[in-house]
């Protein structure tokens, strides 16, 4: 090129030697810096340890990971079809979340025989009556005829036969092994590997090694039979198929006509009848979108009465909105913040409920970070569990509690989770 | 099919795509994306999911030396021409698209979560697609000396922001293991991605450079700059920062080094038609065309914001600044392609955020079909409008053949 050269921001040896030294530093800062990896949750079986570690070891090439897995898993996928918004009238649909979700696969069902497809209430999302997409692009009607409202899990029917179904598991995976989940969606087939964290009582937590597990997905073993389906929830939930299959066949009810509100309640603690009174019940959850959280219950009402009848203790609570029918208002006393008030409740069927998301709305704080030992003792708060509201307020901190205690004269209700279930306990105001 | 099989398949079909492209005065770009699209799973099938996974390293390496290329911008002379002006645009049209997306998203109901995840992914301009569009039609002129530091910028604040952002809210979700070590690892994370990357980039340039010295046949030093861009990539994975800020760094490093930068880019020119090919008809193999009709009006707001965000903010960051009126008003459009960065970005969302997986997987892939089928387009228009295309391939027809032969 002709004319003058312009010098170069990096020209000169020594400025080259010092601005590579300067990166070198910085390398090696960085990386002595690197925090470590969070821990995993995983409690590998002594017979699993082997090939955890070599999926430990793919995991680090986050671009192809559990290549052999994804590609053995291939002939699985023509077990599993997509379930689809289907044209149906609007009289059968309940529409619970509207956009994306519309947009989106709501959900897979699984083949268990020639006529019958296993999947989630919340991949149905409250549809009695779907369509499902197989591997090959064939569409079929599918009815709901038995729904497990303890799993969520629901059998449908299809006219017409085709296809063969998977064996169903008999030597199921334990805590630590690597389990596959697979479905077919438009173009894409979709495999995920994921790790058995809990297993027991058939039920399964899985933590998915890449990309993410969509209600009713099927969950294979490696050996290619069917161990459970995937309730496809924040919590990795999936359960036991055989069982499931089982007990489904035996209901063959559809749950349509009990109702259900939504909602988990308590006894009132004898240490907390200072703080909420002698009678009725104290609700601790109420599911979002739910008709209890539509007709404006929130945990930590107390429930007196339903429509004329006072509701004495749980088991008559339990008798009394169990005698509720799907679709009918029923008024609901509550008590709040010493206050009565009216809420007109409309409940719905267990399947639609089951249907609803269920991540919580509030994220909570591990009880030994926020109470001491002796607390938690002392209020019976067990390890592992988290602390999500101190006298109805949410909870950030220790000093959060101890201000709590401090201007209360009487127990403070601590509101509690283990695991999936929520209840109040005392916190002696005194302490 | 066995992989050997399927790049030569996609090698043939890039030229027969080249020559169609060429027809149907479309930017070849294109052509290479829809022949993907053709052969791909959604279509033919020729090329599986399986040879698309296999084949995954082709697209590293090919993006890999596109962002080398687009590294070089940052030349210390010629970048402080542009400079301030390009930093100017890129704040504007990146925030003004977030903004814009954000607002719709946040109008429809989504949750701020999920609206600051899009947005940002909505910031991105697709460095490849532009890159390649420019190229073929030799574009020269002001419009396009700010495009490409334009698109470099823009990816650079799209990675700063996106660091940001999941550093944000991973620290908002952390429980359990105090907010001094999820602070700790957020900030840790985002610091280590950039100026990580930056400093192994800049350090492997250094390394090339020296080497550039020995290497003085063309054919050496086009080994040198692919075996420096693979390791840079390779090594930025492997320590976990970021390949794409590591191998710009790469390119602006060998830039303002020596002059052997010079010599080396020309002598990596040689090598890149077959994999751009490759990588462009690969990008159009993995779209899902299908999954426009479930884009949804959300879909559809997301889509929509992003481009008006893209062309209005490039106009608004050009004012007041020495341009033609025409590169003002044309600008713009030369940013609305979208892809690699964007997919890139929704993958580590999915495995980061595995809850909002499923709503940004459908939004973004769909949009990204979108963009990139309509970005070449508009970026041909933009420089035929402004007079930078310098070169418009003309359709081959039997008239000139004729004349060759007479």
């Amino acid at each position: 090129m002709d004319g003058e050269v312009t010098p170069k921001l990096l020209a000169g040896t020594a400025i080259k030697i010092r601005v590579a030294a300067a990166c070198m530093v910085l390398l090696g800062l960085g990386a002595w810096l690197t925090p470590p990896a969070a821990q995993s949750t995983i409690a590998p079986a002594q017979e699993h340890a082997a090939p955890l570690l070599e999926a430990q070891v793919q995991l680090r090439d986050s671009a192809r990971p559990f290549r052999g897995v994804v590609e053995a898993a291939a002939p699985l996928l023509r077990y599993a079809a997509a379930v689809v918004p289907p044209p149906l009238p609007d009289a059968v649909n309940r529409d619970y979340d509207a956009l994306p979700r519309a947009s989106l696969p709501d959900g897979f069902a699984v083949r268990v025989s020639e006529t019958e497809w296993l999947t989630h209430a919340r991949a149905l999302d409250g549809r009695p009556l779907v369509r499902l997409r197989d591997a090959a692009g064939v569409e079929r009607d599918a009815t709901l005829t038995a729904f497990d409202r303890r799993t969520g899990l629901a059998l449908l029917q299809t006219d017409a036969a085709a296809g063969t179904a998977p064996r169903l598991a008999t030597d199921l995976p334990a805590a630590g092994a690597l389990a596959v989940a697979t479905g077919a969606w438009e173009a894409r087939d979709i495999v995920v590997p994921a790790f058995v964290t809990s297993a027991g009582g058939g039920r399964y937590t899985l933590a998915p090694a890449a990309g993410t597990l969509v209600p009713g997905m099927p969950v294979f073993s490696l050996g290619g039979e069917l161990v459970a389906v995937a309730a496809g929830d924040a919590q990795g939930q999936a359960f036991d198929a055989s069982q499931a299959v089982a007990g489904l066949r035996a209901r063959r009810s559809a749950g349509q006509s009990e109702a259900s509100f939504g909602m988990a309640y308590q006894a009132v603690p004898a240490s907390l009848r200072p703080v909420f009174g002698e009678q009725g019940v104290l609700v601790t959850h109420v599911l979002r979108g739910a008709p209890a959280d539509t007709g404006g219950l929130v945990a930590g009402d107390v429930m007196t009465r339903i429509g004329d009848t006072e509701i004495t203790d749980l088991p008559a609570a339990t008798r009394l909105l169990g005698e509720a029918a799907p679709d009918t208002a029923v008024a609901l006393t509550v008590r709040r913040n010493g206050r009565f008030r009216t809420l007109t409740v409309t409940p719905t069927t267990p399947f639609a409920v089951a249907a609803l998301d269920r991540a919580d709305d509030l994220a909570g704080r591990d009880a030994h970070d926020v109470l001491s030992p002796d607390q938690m003792t002392a209020a019976g708060i067990p390890r592992g569990a988290s602390i999500l509201a101190v006298n109805g307020q949410p909870v950030t901190s220790r000093a959060d509690v101890d201000r709590a205690r401090r201007r209360s004269r009487t127990p403070v209700p601590v509101l509690v989770r283990h695991g999936s279930t929520r209840f109040f306990v005392a916190l002696d105001a005194s302490r | 099919m066995n992989e050997i099989l399927s790049v030569g398949l996609i090698l043939m079909a890039a030229v027969v795509a080249g020559h169609l492209a060429q027809l149907a005065r479309i930017p070849e770009v294109t052509g290479y994306l829809l022949v993907g699209v053709v052969i791909g799973p959604s279509a033919l099938d020729f090329i599986s999911h399986d040879n698309i996974t296999t084949l995954g390293f082709l697209s590293d390496v090919a993006l890999g030396l596109i962002l080398f290329n687009i590294g070089s911008i940052f030349e210390a002379s010629t970048f402080r021409q542009v400079g301030p002006g390009v930093v100017r645009v890129t704040l504007w049209e990146a925030s003004l698209a977030f903004v814009l997306v954000a607002a719709v998203l946040l109008a429809s109901g989504l949750s701020l979560p999920l609206v600051l995840l899009l947005g940002v992914v909505a910031m991105e301009t697709a460095p490849a697609t532009t890159l390649m569009v420019l190229n073929e039609y030799d574009a020269k002129g002001p419009m396009t000396d700010r495009l490409l530091a334009l698109v470099a910028l823009n990816n650079l604040y799209v990675l700063v922001m996106f660091g940001l952002v999941t550093a944000g809210l991973t620290f908002l979700d952390a429980s359990g293991a105090g907010w001094l070590a999820a602070a700790y690892r957020a900030g840790h994370g985002l610091i280590w991605t950039t100026l990580g990357s930056v400093a192994l980039g800049a350090l492997l340039g250094l390394v090339m450079d020296s080497l550039a010295t020995r290497a003085k046949e063309s054919g050496e030093a086009m080994i040198l700059s692919i075996g420096a861009v693979l390791i840079g990539v390779g090594a930025a994975r492997w320590l976990g920062l970021s390949p794409l800020i590591t191998t710009l760094a790469l390119g602006a490093t060998v830039a303002n080094a020596s002059s052997n930068g010079d010599r080396l880019l020309r002598a990596l020119g040689r090598a890149d038609p077959p994999l751009y090919a490759a990588f462009f008809v690969l990008a159009g193999a993995e779209l899902v065309p299908s999954s426009i009709l479930g884009l949804g009006l959300v879909g559809v707001g997301y889509t929509v914001a992003r481009a008006v965000g893209k062309i209005a903010g490039a106009r608004i960051g050009l004012r007041d600044q020495d341009v033609p009126p025409m590169v003002r008003q044309q600008l713009g459009y030369c940013l609305v392609s979208s892809s690699s960065l964007a997919v890139g970005l929704t993958i580590q969302i999915r495995t980061a955020f595995p809850a909002y997986a499923a709503t940004v997987t459908g939004i973004v892939l769909a949009a990204v079909v979108i963009f990139e089928i309509i970005g070449p387009l508009l970026t041909r228009r933009a420089l035929v409008a402004t007079g930078e295309a310098k070169t418009i391939p003309s359709p081959l027809n039997k008239t000139s053949n004729a004349e060759l032969l007479s």
